[in-house]
Protein backbone atom coordinates (compact mmCIF):
# COMPACT_ATOMS: atom_id res chain seq x y z
CA UNK A 1 0.00 0.00 0.00
CA UNK A 2 2.64 2.34 0.77
CA UNK A 3 4.34 1.66 -2.36
CA UNK A 4 1.32 2.34 -4.23
CA UNK A 5 0.82 5.62 -2.10
CA UNK A 6 4.29 6.90 -3.16
CA UNK A 7 3.97 5.80 -6.63
CA UNK A 8 0.95 7.48 -6.99
CA UNK A 9 2.51 10.73 -5.40
CA UNK A 10 5.12 10.70 -7.85
CA UNK A 11 3.22 10.37 -10.77
CA UNK A 12 0.94 12.94 -10.27
CA UNK A 13 4.18 15.12 -9.11
CA UNK A 14 5.64 14.10 -12.00
CA UNK A 15 2.21 15.10 -14.09
CA UNK A 16 2.52 18.08 -12.95
CA UNK A 17 6.09 19.00 -14.16
CA UNK A 18 5.25 21.09 -16.87
CA UNK A 19 8.58 22.69 -16.90
CA UNK A 20 9.74 19.01 -17.80
CA UNK A 21 7.53 18.54 -20.69
CA UNK A 22 8.74 22.13 -21.72
CA UNK A 23 11.88 20.60 -22.02
CA UNK A 24 10.44 17.12 -24.18
CA UNK A 25 11.39 15.23 -22.21
CA UNK A 26 8.44 12.96 -22.91
CA UNK A 27 9.97 12.48 -26.09
CA UNK A 28 13.35 12.00 -25.65
CA UNK A 29 15.18 8.92 -23.82
CA UNK A 30 16.01 10.78 -20.59
CA UNK A 31 19.85 11.20 -18.93
CA UNK A 32 20.73 10.89 -15.70
CA UNK A 33 23.71 12.60 -14.20
CA UNK A 34 26.04 10.93 -11.33
CA UNK A 35 24.47 12.74 -8.68
CA UNK A 36 20.93 11.10 -10.39
CA UNK A 37 22.55 7.81 -10.00
CA UNK A 38 23.49 8.24 -6.78
CA UNK A 39 19.78 9.29 -5.75
CA UNK A 40 18.37 6.24 -8.10
CA UNK A 41 20.56 3.67 -6.25
CA UNK A 42 19.69 5.19 -2.31
CA UNK A 43 15.79 4.82 -3.07
CA UNK A 44 14.55 1.62 -4.09
CA UNK A 45 11.36 2.26 -6.12
CA UNK A 46 13.50 4.67 -8.64
CA UNK A 47 15.78 1.87 -8.62
CA UNK A 48 13.13 -0.54 -9.22
CA UNK A 49 11.70 2.08 -11.89
CA UNK A 50 14.38 3.36 -13.83
CA UNK A 51 14.78 0.53 -16.44
CA UNK A 52 10.87 0.21 -16.76
CA UNK A 53 10.09 3.98 -17.28
CA UNK A 54 12.75 6.64 -17.07
CA UNK A 55 11.26 9.27 -18.43
CA UNK A 56 9.04 9.15 -14.88
CA UNK A 57 12.09 8.73 -12.82
CA UNK A 58 13.65 11.79 -14.55
CA UNK A 59 10.48 13.61 -13.66
CA UNK A 60 10.74 12.71 -10.27
CA UNK A 61 13.91 12.96 -9.70
CA UNK A 62 13.42 17.05 -11.28
CA UNK A 63 10.31 17.49 -8.80
CA UNK A 64 13.08 16.54 -6.12
CA UNK A 65 15.64 19.22 -7.49
CA UNK A 66 12.84 21.50 -6.80
CA UNK A 67 12.85 20.76 -3.07
CA UNK A 68 16.20 21.53 -2.88
CA UNK A 69 18.44 19.87 -0.11
CA UNK A 70 15.97 21.10 2.92
CA UNK A 71 15.80 17.57 4.75
CA UNK A 72 12.15 17.44 5.61
CA UNK A 73 13.05 13.54 7.85
CA UNK A 74 14.44 13.87 11.43
CA UNK A 75 17.45 12.51 12.27
CA UNK A 76 15.60 10.43 14.76
CA UNK A 77 13.54 8.77 12.05
CA UNK A 78 13.92 5.19 11.19
CA UNK A 79 15.74 4.55 7.99
CA UNK A 80 13.85 4.41 4.60
CA UNK A 81 14.41 2.87 1.54
CA UNK A 82 13.53 5.78 -0.13
CA UNK A 83 14.83 8.40 1.61
CA UNK A 84 14.50 10.96 -1.06
CA UNK A 85 10.76 9.53 -2.48
CA UNK A 86 9.89 10.25 0.89
CA UNK A 87 9.89 13.98 0.63
CA UNK A 88 8.13 14.26 -2.30
CA UNK A 89 5.24 12.57 -0.14
CA UNK A 90 5.82 14.60 3.01
CA UNK A 91 2.94 15.91 4.02
CA UNK A 92 2.68 20.09 4.77
CA UNK A 93 5.87 20.60 7.80
CA UNK A 94 3.08 21.18 10.77
CA UNK A 95 5.15 18.86 13.51
CA UNK A 96 4.15 22.21 15.53
CA UNK A 97 1.69 23.97 15.64
CA UNK A 98 1.82 27.94 15.74
CA UNK A 99 1.49 28.60 19.80
CA UNK A 100 -0.86 31.28 18.82
CA UNK A 101 -3.28 29.22 17.33
CA UNK A 102 -3.20 26.53 20.06
CA UNK A 103 -3.96 29.68 22.31
CA UNK A 104 -6.29 30.96 20.20
CA UNK A 105 -8.39 26.93 19.93
CA UNK A 106 -7.95 27.13 24.44
CA UNK A 107 -9.61 30.59 24.56
CA UNK A 108 -12.02 29.15 22.26
CA UNK A 109 -13.09 26.05 24.51
CA UNK A 110 -13.06 28.74 27.32
CA UNK A 111 -15.43 31.03 26.02
CA UNK A 112 -17.41 28.17 25.02
CA UNK A 113 -17.04 26.43 28.61
CA UNK A 114 -19.97 25.92 30.75
CA UNK A 115 -19.84 28.30 33.90
CA UNK A 116 -18.51 25.81 36.68
CA UNK A 117 -20.92 25.31 39.33
CA UNK A 118 -19.34 26.37 42.58
CA UNK A 119 -18.64 23.18 45.03
CA UNK A 120 -20.44 23.09 48.30
CA UNK A 121 -18.94 24.42 51.42
CA UNK B 1 25.09 43.75 26.65
CA UNK B 2 26.74 42.19 29.68
CA UNK B 3 24.91 39.01 31.56
CA UNK B 4 23.82 41.39 33.91
CA UNK B 5 21.90 43.56 31.64
CA UNK B 6 20.12 40.54 29.67
CA UNK B 7 18.70 39.10 32.50
CA UNK B 8 18.87 41.36 35.61
CA UNK B 9 16.34 40.01 38.02
CA UNK B 10 19.00 37.42 38.89
CA UNK B 11 16.64 36.65 42.09
CA UNK B 12 14.16 35.25 40.31
CA UNK B 13 15.73 33.32 37.79
CA UNK B 14 16.28 29.89 39.84
CA UNK B 15 12.80 30.13 40.27
CA UNK B 16 12.20 30.70 36.40
CA UNK B 17 14.38 27.74 35.83
CA UNK B 18 12.21 25.68 38.43
CA UNK B 19 9.35 26.63 35.88
CA UNK B 20 10.55 25.61 33.02
CA UNK B 21 12.32 22.31 34.45
CA UNK B 22 8.90 21.42 35.01
CA UNK B 23 7.31 22.53 32.05
CA UNK B 24 9.84 20.74 30.20
CA UNK B 25 9.45 17.54 32.68
CA UNK B 26 6.04 17.79 32.41
CA UNK B 27 5.76 17.48 28.19
CA UNK B 28 8.03 14.54 28.42
CA UNK B 29 6.16 12.66 30.63
CA UNK B 30 3.00 13.36 29.37
CA UNK B 31 4.49 11.34 26.03
CA UNK B 32 5.89 9.09 28.20
CA UNK B 33 2.34 7.79 29.73
CA UNK B 34 0.88 8.17 26.36
CA UNK B 35 2.78 5.41 25.32
CA UNK B 36 2.31 3.52 28.63
CA UNK B 37 -1.13 3.71 28.55
CA UNK B 38 -1.67 2.59 24.89
CA UNK B 39 -2.88 -0.80 24.41
CA UNK B 40 -0.88 -1.03 21.11
CA UNK B 41 2.88 -1.05 21.25
CA UNK B 42 3.66 -1.14 17.53
CA UNK B 43 6.48 1.56 16.61
CA UNK B 44 4.40 3.52 14.14
CA UNK B 45 1.12 4.04 16.72
CA UNK B 46 3.85 5.03 19.35
CA UNK B 47 6.21 7.55 16.92
CA UNK B 48 2.58 9.21 16.33
CA UNK B 49 1.79 9.10 20.28
CA UNK B 50 5.15 11.38 20.85
CA UNK B 51 4.33 14.12 18.04
CA UNK B 52 2.78 17.81 19.25
CA UNK B 53 0.09 17.13 17.46
CA UNK B 54 -0.50 14.01 19.74
CA UNK B 55 -0.63 16.94 22.97
CA UNK B 56 -2.89 19.08 20.77
CA UNK B 57 -5.49 16.47 19.94
CA UNK B 58 -5.62 15.31 24.06
CA UNK B 59 -5.42 18.81 25.50
CA UNK B 60 -8.35 19.54 22.88
CA UNK B 61 -10.44 16.79 24.46
CA UNK B 62 -8.93 17.53 28.19
CA UNK B 63 -10.74 20.91 27.56
CA UNK B 64 -14.06 19.52 26.37
CA UNK B 65 -14.16 17.04 29.49
CA UNK B 66 -12.39 20.18 31.85
CA UNK B 67 -14.86 22.93 30.32
CA UNK B 68 -17.53 21.10 31.00
CA UNK B 69 -18.68 21.31 27.15
CA UNK B 70 -21.30 17.80 27.56
CA UNK B 71 -25.06 18.81 25.88
CA UNK B 72 -26.32 19.98 22.23
CA UNK B 73 -26.16 23.35 23.83
CA UNK B 74 -22.48 23.43 24.65
CA UNK B 75 -21.74 21.89 21.01
CA UNK B 76 -23.57 24.08 19.58
CA UNK B 77 -22.18 27.09 21.23
CA UNK B 78 -18.83 25.71 20.66
CA UNK B 79 -19.34 25.58 16.99
CA UNK B 80 -20.86 29.08 16.93
CA UNK B 81 -17.83 30.62 18.09
CA UNK B 82 -15.94 28.43 15.96
CA UNK B 83 -17.32 29.66 12.27
CA UNK B 84 -17.61 33.05 13.76
CA UNK B 85 -13.53 32.84 15.03
CA UNK B 86 -12.90 31.29 11.28
CA UNK B 87 -14.71 34.36 10.00
CA UNK B 88 -12.80 36.77 11.73
CA UNK B 89 -9.53 35.05 10.63
CA UNK B 90 -10.46 35.35 7.22
CA UNK B 91 -10.94 38.95 7.64
CA UNK B 92 -6.92 39.06 8.76
CA UNK B 93 -4.73 38.18 6.01
CA UNK B 94 -1.60 38.79 7.79
CA UNK B 95 -3.03 36.37 10.72
CA UNK B 96 -3.93 33.76 7.89
CA UNK B 97 -0.35 34.11 6.51
CA UNK B 98 1.31 33.89 10.26
CA UNK B 99 -0.65 30.64 10.89
CA UNK B 100 -0.30 29.07 7.41
CA UNK B 101 -3.81 28.62 6.25
CA UNK B 102 -5.43 29.58 3.19
CA UNK B 103 -8.62 30.50 2.62
CA UNK B 104 -9.98 27.32 0.87
CA UNK B 105 -8.98 25.50 3.86
CA UNK B 106 -10.87 28.12 6.41
CA UNK B 107 -14.06 27.42 4.58
CA UNK B 108 -13.75 23.92 4.55
CA UNK B 109 -13.45 23.91 8.26
CA UNK B 110 -16.48 26.27 8.69
CA UNK B 111 -19.86 24.40 9.90
CA UNK B 112 -22.65 25.21 7.79
CA UNK B 113 -26.36 23.98 6.99
CA UNK B 114 -25.55 20.30 6.11
CA UNK B 115 -22.13 19.48 8.11
CA UNK B 116 -24.06 21.29 11.83
CA UNK B 117 -26.70 19.23 11.93
CA UNK B 118 -24.87 15.82 11.92
CA UNK B 119 -22.49 17.28 14.36
CA UNK B 120 -25.31 17.80 16.71
CA UNK B 121 -27.00 14.59 15.66
CA UNK B 122 -23.64 12.76 16.61
CA UNK B 123 -23.30 14.57 19.77
CA UNK B 124 -27.03 14.28 21.14
CA UNK B 125 -26.98 10.14 20.25
CA UNK B 126 -23.62 9.92 21.98
CA UNK B 127 -22.74 12.99 24.12
CA UNK B 128 -18.75 13.48 23.10
CA UNK B 129 -19.25 11.52 19.40
CA UNK B 130 -18.12 13.00 17.21
CA UNK B 131 -17.81 12.96 13.22
CA UNK B 132 -13.32 12.64 12.19
CA UNK B 133 -14.04 15.50 9.73
CA UNK B 134 -15.84 17.62 12.14
CA UNK B 135 -13.16 16.82 14.90
CA UNK B 136 -10.83 17.95 11.58
CA UNK B 137 -12.88 21.31 11.26
CA UNK B 138 -12.80 22.17 15.00
CA UNK B 139 -8.97 21.41 15.32
CA UNK B 140 -8.29 23.27 11.73
CA UNK B 141 -5.51 25.59 12.87
CA UNK B 142 -3.33 23.09 14.79
CA UNK B 143 -3.22 20.34 12.14
CA UNK B 144 -4.14 19.23 8.97
CA UNK B 145 -7.39 16.93 7.95
CA UNK B 146 -4.25 14.15 7.45
CA UNK B 147 -2.71 14.91 10.12
CA UNK B 148 -6.05 14.56 12.38
CA UNK B 149 -6.56 11.50 10.60
CA UNK B 150 -3.18 9.59 11.31
CA UNK B 151 -3.78 11.08 14.64
CA UNK B 152 -7.14 9.39 15.21
CA UNK B 153 -6.24 6.45 13.61
CA UNK B 154 -3.43 6.13 16.09
CA UNK B 155 -5.16 6.73 19.47
CA UNK B 156 -7.78 3.84 18.33
CA UNK B 157 -5.18 2.03 17.88
CA UNK B 158 -3.89 2.42 21.27
CA UNK B 159 -7.42 2.33 22.60
CA UNK B 160 -8.13 6.24 23.41
CA UNK B 161 -10.51 6.78 20.93
CA UNK B 162 -13.61 4.34 19.60
CA UNK B 163 -13.88 4.63 15.89
CA UNK B 164 -16.70 3.42 14.09
CA UNK B 165 -17.75 3.61 10.69
CA UNK B 166 -21.27 4.52 9.82
CA UNK B 167 -23.79 3.11 7.19
CA UNK B 168 -23.21 6.52 5.26
CA UNK B 169 -19.52 5.97 5.97
CA UNK B 170 -18.76 8.70 8.20
CA UNK B 171 -16.08 7.97 11.03
CA UNK B 172 -17.67 8.99 14.26
CA UNK B 173 -15.04 9.33 16.81
CA UNK B 174 -15.56 8.95 20.40
CA UNK B 175 -12.90 9.17 23.50
CA UNK B 176 -12.72 6.24 26.22
CA UNK B 177 -11.64 8.69 28.83
CA UNK B 178 -7.58 7.49 29.12
CA UNK B 179 -6.72 10.49 26.90
CA UNK B 180 -8.64 12.87 29.14
CA UNK B 181 -7.23 11.40 32.24
CA UNK B 182 -3.75 11.20 31.72
CA UNK B 183 -3.66 14.72 30.43
CA UNK B 184 -5.13 16.07 33.66
CA UNK B 185 -3.05 13.79 35.78
CA UNK B 186 0.09 15.54 33.89
CA UNK B 187 -0.82 18.81 34.32
CA UNK B 188 -2.04 18.30 37.75
CA UNK B 189 1.53 17.17 38.72
CA UNK B 190 2.78 19.92 37.45
CA UNK B 191 0.57 22.19 39.24
CA UNK B 192 1.68 20.19 42.47
CA UNK B 193 5.23 20.21 41.49
CA UNK B 194 5.36 24.29 40.77
CA UNK B 195 3.61 25.04 44.67
CA UNK B 196 6.13 22.37 46.02
CA UNK B 197 8.90 24.81 44.55
CA UNK B 198 7.20 28.17 45.74
CA UNK B 199 6.22 26.38 49.50
CA UNK B 200 10.07 25.26 49.27
CA UNK B 201 11.88 28.66 48.55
Amino acid sequence: MRWLAIFIAIITIAMGDARAQQRGLTSTAPQFSEADRAVIARNELLAYLVDQNPILVRRALDALKELGDMQTRGALERPSKNPDVDRLIQTPPETFASPEAANDLFQLLKQASRSRPQPAR
Amino acid sequence: MSAENILPETSDIDKDLELLEVLRWGRKEFADRLCHESSSQKPETLDVLRLESSYQMAEFFYLLKARGIRTDDDVTKLADLHNQYIVNLTKDPEKMRRLGLKMDRLLDAMFTADTMPRLLANWREQPGAIDQSNLARLLVTVMSTETCRKQVVAFADAGFLARERTPFGNIIVSSTGILERTFGNSIREMRLRIQANERSA
